[in-house]
């Protein structure tokens, strides 16, 4: 019985763990998507400049960019889901779009244009990790 | 070998073996999101699993019982059916995951997708179970596990600010109060990824396996301190890089290729290839040691033979299980489930499983008629306690929040 009690008594707790988190703004959800694609951004950023003093493997960079673009093309379309509910989202979303070109142009010419993709990208990444992040 | 000898290898052993997929990411997330400021949950579960195994060597060679067994003789396999279980979805997790670090840390060098390389690194895993002995799976790999050591090199290079790595083991709460959930959660993972039930009972199996008697109490307790004490030096290191290296960039590691950019500044070109083989080597030995987990506590609890040093015709089922565990580990990656998401999620639920592994091998470890004069004092007992109570109340709580906050 003491056994029955405590399972109860840790699923209640679970389902108020989960009703909490159901509960969360799209606000929050929102910080959540800009946090990450400021974190992509700035990964591009990075790898960029790396790739271009020889410090990464180009197969390795273009691995990069191409999982950063498949991430900041998942994040824009959850962002323009929230947009409804969210400014912050609303507002997030063109910076994303464009961080996820700019991936996609790194991924078929990674040497054009070094300094000014990477401070564009150093510009995104400033822009969405505020109102986001730790 | 000679007693210290011995020793001194088991201590190489342990530090070399300790970093795998696990606290690899788990570390390498935390210091990129949090700085140092993580470093104190390292710390304690480092003490917690330090008192841990040297339990379970220390039952192994005083009773010649493996947890496993033990647990199965003094509670009956009704009682033990559920910790087992448990166990078995867990580390079957766990396998998954490893396989996946391995395949990942394929990709990252070869830019072939971690799903095609699945089933190959599943083969190697296997085939170096079926092929080699058990001294060559602890020693073999723990050698090539030296590479690891980079991380700490990393450190050193990167000359940290050690009042700020001291000022980390002080538990302390991040500064934006939204950010508390991915905090806990990273907290909990970190325990579930040092203190893993499977490292416990494949200890004691080891034991047994290598014939310890009661001679080798020293040796077990200075092995179990140093070897888990400083391995976890290894897990520190790889956060303390983070923290000096992605996380003033606002870089998150959300996937290993963000991880890999890690060793980029101290070691310029060879960043990538070292955080790679690092990874690679790290997963590899912790899937050996969890496959053979597997076979080991389903074979004891079911009174089956085994032993990694028998000949695989001999102790059939015994092999049969890791040969099915390796090939639902792959598959699970092959089907290409995030390996990353994948190592959190099972090293968070790590925490919630430890409760139903530990607390018998406690209640075991008080035990005169196994243990004899040899049984624990207050303080092992009050610290895994502690520690296990308070890092499962706190899993019940982030694991929720995280999985459909969607963090």
């Amino acid at each position: 019985m003491r056994r029955l009690d405590a399972a109860v008594l840790i699923g209640a707790a679970a389902c108020v763990c989960l009703f909490a988190a159901g509960c969360r703004s799209a606000e929050d959800k929102a910080r959540d998507e800009r946090s990450s694609a400021s974190s992509w951004c700035a990964t591009l950023r990075e790898t960029t400049l790396d790739l271009r003093s020889r410090r990464i493997p180009a197969r390795f960079a273009r691995d990069t960019f191409r999982q950063a673009r498949e991430e900041l093309s998942d994040e824009l379309a959850r962002l323009r889901k929230l947009s409804a509910d969210s400014t912050a989202a609303a507002d997030a979303a063109p910076s994303v779009a464009e961080a996820a070109g700019i991936a996609s142009s790194l991924e078929s010419d990674p040497a054009a244009d070094v300094e000014n993709r990477a401070a564009r990208l150093g510009a995104l990444a400033a822009l969405l990790s505020r109102g986001g992040g730790s | 070998m000679k007693g210290p000898l011995k020793v001194v290898l088991g201590i190489v052993t342990s530090i070399c073996g300790f970093i795998e997929v696990g606290s690899m990411s788990t570390s390498a997330q935390a210091g990129a999101e949090f700085g140092m400021r993580l470093l104190w949950a390292i710390a304690i579960a480092t003490i917690c699993l330090i008192f841990l195994v040297e339990m379970s060597g220390r039952i192994a060679l005083v009773s010649k019982h493996t947890l496993v067994s033990a647990v199965r003789e003094r509670f009956g396999f009704r009682f033990q059916a559920v910790p087992l279980g448990a166990e078995i979805v867990l580390d079957t997790l766990v396998l998954a995951a490893e396989i996946g670090g391995a395949c990942v840390a394929l990709q990252l060098v070869t830019g072939i997708s971690y799903r095609w390389l699945a089933i190959p690194v599943g083969l190697l895993v296997w085939g170096l179970l079926w092929l080699g002995t058990f001294s060559l799976i602890e020693n073999g790999v723990s050698a090539l596990g030296m590479v690891t050591l980079a991380f700490v090199v990393a450190t050193f290079v990167l000359r940290p600010d050690w009042r700020a790595v001291a000022s980390g083991l002080v538990p302390s709460l991040p500064k934006a109060s939204g950010s508390l959930p991915r905090y806990g959660f990273l907290a909990v993972s970190i325990l579930g990824a040092t203190i893993s039930p499977y490292l416990v009972n494949f200890y004691s199996s080891g034991a047994i396996e290598e014939h310890w008697g009661e001679k080798d109490f020293w040796p077990n307790r200075i092995t179990a301190a140093l070897g888990m004490g400083f391995g976890s030096v290894v897990s520190a290191a790889v956060l303390v890089v983070a923290a000096l290296t992605l996380a003033p960039r606002g870089i998150r590691v959300e996937a290993f290729q963000q991880g890999a950019l890690m060793l980029v500044p101290p070691f310029g070109s060879w960043g990538v290839p070292l955080f790679a083989a690092a990874l690679f080597v790290g997963c590899l030995g912790a899937a050996l040691e969890v496959a053979l987990n597997l076979a080991y506590a389903l074979s004891q609890s079911l009174g089956w033979n085994w032993g990694e040093d028998q000949k695989p015709h001999e102790d059939a089922r015994f092999s049969l299980v890791y040969t099915a565990a390796i090939l639902a580990g792959s598959l699970i990656m092959a089907a290409g489930l995030n390996p990353l998401k994948l190592t959190l999620f099972s090293m968070a639920l790590t925490v919630v499983v430890l409760p139903l592994v530990v607390l018998p091998f406690l209640e075991l470890m008080n035990d005169p008629h196994y243990l004899r004069t040899y049984r624990n004092g207050w303080i092992g007992n009050l610290v895994v306690l502690v520690v296990l109570v308070a890092a499962f109340l706190l899993a019940l709580v982030v694991i929720p929040l995280e999985v459909v906050g969607g963090g």
